[in-house]
């Protein structure tokens, strides 16, 4: 079966850029464990590359649907204090976040 | 009194008020359910003035359906306006909801008193209901062993006889194996057969809201009150949902049930599960079922396709929470990197941190067709299975689980075995069909759950047969100890 | 170093404009689309991304996308397909924006726009001028154009903040929009800015879009790259983010061509990345650079179901798709005949070309409501930076005040002295007229009395007019229309003059 491996193994580095996009910090440790859990996990997905799926369609949804909507009616938006209920901070109502140190999107 | 049914025949002859229900209910809960870790949340004022409302209504003649006046616990996924809605899980430790969700709403619109939250694995993700911020929940039949996962808190609360039925969600077994853990009924509908509107997203395209109850014919009530369609939802299903209990015949003569010959190897469950599950299609059989032997091929493959489109799909919905409109923010941060990296990795648990990286992982640039993309191919693969499969029968019928409960700390060094066992219920998740887990035996005093999968949209053929099985036998009516 | 880079190097420009919607509510949510309102006033649950809300799809954005895959000669995909472009921003409440990615409700089109007949390239070489300053049609490329939720607003002001926080403002959060890519096709930012103007006229022509930049309802990011001429290959491209004016489009581009061919002539090589464009040094920076290629993880919406669009229902977007500015112009130029310059005013937006057509009918004459519209009336708004529907004039006001002039009834000056508050309050002109007196005076013993008294005063001009010489007679005419107050019939006056100077030849 080692030949249909066809991933390599999950890299130390590779858990480290995957949580920089999932904006999680994760300690040394936690690095090390997570490069060995994923590790085992896709060691075992790795089966399916052993099924050849050429030509298969993929399934987003299990159920088939025509292509719900909804009419244009506006209605007015929820108060605004029910909006901010839950914000950790806010100024009137604006959220408040911390500054964005270097510009990203925007 | 603690069975739904029970409940409903008590309140409908007026030997008991829905208000002393709930009070009762609320007393159990305080007591037991929280002994068990199965409640984390009640709403007891309100409830008792809502069950004061079912009483009134019940006077004039005016009860909305077989639930009224019966009190209900939500897993605590599904929102409520002006309630809290934790998932479990640190990061929405301070949340409560400024919205109805279609759970609640429909509950409340067939006269059910909304006691509290269920307890559950952090954002559905588990099968033991240890990945907890309120620790885990215990299993009534013998409290050192799991109650099963993730809708844990839901399974355990109506085995204990604290509420008749409770909601709890199912993304890739997490109603169906907890109520096989716990010896009750739970049911997964067909996918989009219930609102998602208000359920907090773990796998979008997999979630599906459903009842835990002792008997078929008491999921048919609440499948028939919170079902239907929803234009909230854009994967609701359309079609109206038909009146489940004229289906409850008893009959199962002319039906034919399928064994997955993949279902019943012998390096698969525990013996005595296969066992217990033989001796209920064995019933099923001598009622006049007729049973046949079919094969789904891909279910070596389910557990993986499973966990890399529920963690895609995962990374992505559990992307919302990042400590800038609600929930728990971190303390002292000073940038907006920070905020997010502190207060996600503070929030989120250990085995919700692995799905969102192994989620994200599937959907990098260079993973996507390999891993993402193969699964959504395989996907397709698995539902042709079941279409083959029924073609030549009815229902098919399995292990929910492929060992009984087992002790609590057991499983959670070793995700890759724990995510093994949920070979026999991701499929219904992945096809899209209603699936219903049973009890039917028990080892070691201890339930063994038997699942029965239907047709998309075919929930009253299931129940048929599983109301039919529960006539017959009387594993719903055993009571762990205590309850 | 020679000034005009251009002379160098081939400039190749893509864009990439993102156009609001004109919907009353948002993409997937049933908030209102509004503007100018309190931060988070306009939301809805779901443009929060609280949890447990879903998306559910504006029927009312495929119509208008069906329109502009019409109206730029586009595919209109009958299946296109909502994906999550997953990234972290405090105004993208979920961590990803839904948006179309692999496929598209819109592709592979073009719109035609006016370039200088010989060329921008043909700039600064002189004596090869092709002794005119026609115009010719160039066809730019439409790739795609795919529905996508705007994102909120982040505050980052310190006026506003204070101290040191930024402010969330999600009324914007899930405004549909259009995000339309064209082609590389452009060769120069007065092209770009070419492509821009006729892109909004569509827009505005379809109803698809306000397209008002000043509201943020028209941005536009700029592809750019160089290349030497006659070379095959493009060169690394720039992508300059959030212009949001035309003047900023033509400036960005025009900046970064120099930055970019500096660093060129300099034997740099340009590297990929976001820029800005400072408008107020006129330089464009870099925001970041694209090394670590963003990783959006785009995949399919599962709270979505691709979005299919039936033969049928294009038809009746067809059916229903108003005259383009293209087809309008054609019509206008055979059907009424007027000056080139007034035409192309005229055309320029649908209701002034609306106006100008229920104007004319009115007043039985296209060129006396041509005049009056492109010319006087585009003033007063321009002055008041209105819109004509904005206006309180209606046209048939207008065409009535027009027929008063024709009739002689009041002077042209008296007449444009009305405009001001007709176009601010409306009214009936003949009755202002009245109120006022301002009526035009053809009394021929009131014109002969001021008329005595100008020829009296002016003996020199008389005489050359009574010699036969016709130009004193204006000098003379102004004199009589000013003790007249401007309000002497002015054929009345002449005729008067005339007579009583030559004795009624």
């Amino acid at each position: 079966m080692l030949a249909l491996r066809a991933m390599s193994r999950i890299t130390r580095e590779d858990v480290e850029r995957t949580a920089e996009l999932a904006r999680l910090s994760l300690s040394d440790d936690e690095v090390e464990a997570m490069t060995h859990d994923l590790g085992r996990i896709l060691d075992h997905v790795d089966q399916l590359q052993a099924l050849d799926t050429a030509g298969i369609e993929p399934t987003a949804h299990a159920i088939p649907l025509a292509t719900p909507m909804r009419a244009d009616q506006a209605s007015p938006g929820i108060d605004p204090e029910l909006a901010l209920a839950n914000a950790p901070l806010r100024e009137a109502s604006a959220f408040v976040v911390p500054k964005v140190i270097d510009g990203e999107e925007s | 009194m603690e069975s739904l049914e029970a409940q409903r025949a008590a309140l409908e002859a007026s030997e008991i008020s829905s208000v002393e229900l709930v009070t009762e209910a609320l007393a159990r809960s305080e007591d037991s359910g929280k002994d068990l870790g199965a409640v984390i949340g009640l709403r007891a004022e309100a409830a008792l003035a809502e069950a004061a409302e079912s009483d009134a209504r019940r006077r004039g003649g005016d009860s909305r359906s077989p639930l009224e006046g019966a009190p209900v616990l939500l897993k605590d996924n599904m929102v409520m306006q002006g309630e809290p809605t934790t998932c479990a899980s640190r990061i929405l430790e301070p949340f409560v909801s400024p919205y109805d969700g279609a759970a609640a709403e429909r509950l409340q619109a067939a006269g059910a008193i909304i006691l509290g939250r269920a307890n559950m694995d952090e954002f559905a993700m588990g099968a033991t209901t240890e990945n907890s911020i309120f620790g885990p929940a215990h299993n009534p039949w013998d409290p050192a062993r799991t109650c099963g996962g993730s809708s844990g808190g839901s399974a355990a609360a109506v085995a204990a006889g604290i509420t008749g039925f409770a909601l709890g969600s199912d993304t890739g077994g997490s109603i169906r194996q907890p109520a096989s853990f716990c010896g009750v009924v739970g049911m997964k509908p067909t996918y989009g057969r219930v609102s998602r509107w208000g359920l907090v997203a773990f796998a979008s395209s997999l979630d599906q809201i459903g009842p835990f109850t002792h008997t078929a014919r008491e999921a048919a009530w609440v499948l028939e009150a919170i079902g239907g369609h929803d234009p909230r939802d854009s994967t609701s299903l359309p079609e109206a949902l038909p009146s489940l209990e004229p289906a409850l015949t008893g009959d199962v003569a002319g039906l034919t049930i399928g064994l997955p010959k993949e279902y019943f190897v012998d390096d698969g469950a525990d013996p005595a599960v296969i066992s217990a599950v033989r001796q209920g299609v064995d019933t099923l059989e001598r009622a006049g079922a007729k049973v046949v032997e079919v094969t789904l091929p891909h279910t070596p493959y389910v557990v993986s396709t499973y966990y890399l489109v529920a963690t895609a799909e995962a990374s992505s919905n559990l992307a919302r929470y990042d400590g800038a409109r609600y929930g728990r923010r971190a303390e002292g941060v000073e940038d907006l990197d920070a905020m997010y990296r502190r207060s996600r990795s503070e929030g989120f648990g250990a085995e919700v941190k692995r799905r969102i990286l192994l989620g994200t992982y599937v959907l990098s640039a260079g993973y996507f067709d390999a891993y993402y993309r193969k699964a959504q191919q395989v996907r397709t693969l698995v539902r042709g299975d079941f279409e083959q499969a029924f073609e030549r029968c009815d229902v098919i019928a399995g292990p929910t689980y492929p060992e009984v409960a087992f002790p609590i700390g057991a499983k959670l060094d070793d995700p890759v075995s724990l995510y093994l066992g949920d070979i026999y219920t991701v499929s219904a998740n992945l096809a899209g069909l209603p699936g219903i887990s049973l009890p039917c035996g028990e080892i070691d005093g201890l339930p063994v759950g038997m699942q029965l999968l239907g047709r998309a949209l075919d929930e009253a053929t299931l129940l048929r047969v599983a109301d039919a099985f529960q006539r017959l036998t009387d594993h719903h009516e055993r009571r762990p100890p205590g309850a | 170093m020679t000034a005009n880079p251009l002379e160098r190097y081939e400039v190749v420009i893509g864009l990439e404009v993102h156009t609001h919607l004109r919907t009353e509510s948002k993409l997937f949510s049933p908030a209102p689309v509004r503007y100018g309102d309190a931060p988070n006033h306009d939301v809805h649950p779901i443009d929060l991304a609280m949890p447990g809300v879903l998306p559910v799809l504006n029927e009312r954005v495929i119509d208008l996308a069906i329109r502009l895959g019409l109206a730029t000669h586009s595919t209109v995909n009958t299946r296109s397909v909502f994906s999550r472009k997953n990234y972290f921003y405090p105004d993208l409440p979920k961590g990803y924006q839904i948006s179309q990615y692999e496929e598209p409700v819109v592709s592979d089109g073009w719109i035609e726009i006016e370039v200088p007949a010989s060329g921008e390239a043909g700039k600064g070489k002189k004596g090869k001028k092709k002794g005119d300053s026609a115009t010719s049609v160039k066809r730019i490329g439409v790739t795609r154009a795919h529905l996508e939720e705007d994102a909120g607003k982040s505050i980052h002001d310190v006026a506003v903040t204070g101290a040191d926080g930024t402010h969330i403002d999600l009324n914007r959060a899930g405004v549909p929009l259009l995000e339309i890519v064209s082609e590389p096709d452009l060769r120069s930012a007065a092209e770009a800015g070419a492509y821009l103007r006729s892109l909004r006229s569509i827009l505005r022509y379809i109803e698809v879009s306000d397209a008002d930049m000043e509201k943020g309802q028209f941005r536009c990011d700029a592809n750019v790259s160089l290349r030497l001429h006659g070379s095959s290959e493009f060169g690394t491209r720039t992508e300059i983010k959030n212009l949001n004016s035309f003047a900023n489009v033509e400036g960005a581009i025009g900046a970064e061509i120099l930055r970019q061919s500096e660093i060129l002539d300099d034997g740099g090589e340009i590297q990929q990345a976001t820029m800005a464009y400072d408008v107020d040094r006129r330089r464009t920076r870099v925001l970041r650079l694209k090394e670590n290629a963003d990783d959006y993880r785009y995949f399919d919406d599962p709270d979505l179901i691709p979005l299919l669009i039936d033969e049928a229902r294009i038809q009746a977007v067809r059916a229903e798709l108003p005259e383009l500015p293209e087809e309008k112009l054609e019509r206008f130029r055979e059907q009424y005949n007027l000056a080139a310059e007034a035409t192309q005013i005229l055309v320029g937006s649908r209701s002034l070309a609306d106006f100008f057509e229920r104007c004319a009918e009115a007043c039985g004459s296209a060129k006396a409501a041509a005049n009056w519209i492109a010319r006087d009336l585009r003033q007063e708004l321009n002055e008041r930076n209105l819109e004509v529907e904005d206006s309180a004039l209606e046209a048939e006001t207008l065409a009535s005040l027009i027929r008063l002039v024709e009739e002689g009834r009041v002077t042209a000056k008296s007449a444009r002295d009305l405009l001001p508050e007709l176009v601010e309050r409306g009214g009936d002109p003949e009755a202002l007229i009245q109120e006022r007196g301002l009526e035009a005076v053809s009394d021929t013993g009131l014109i002969d009395g001021w008329a005595s008294q100008v020829i009296e005063a002016n003996a020199a001009a008389v005489e050359s007019v009574r010699e036969g010489d016709d130009k004193p007679l204006n000098f003379l005419m102004g004199q009589v229309m000013k003790a007249a107050q401007g309000k002497a019939n002015p054929a009345e006056v002449r005729k008067r003059l005339l007579e009583m100077i030559r004795g009624g030849d």
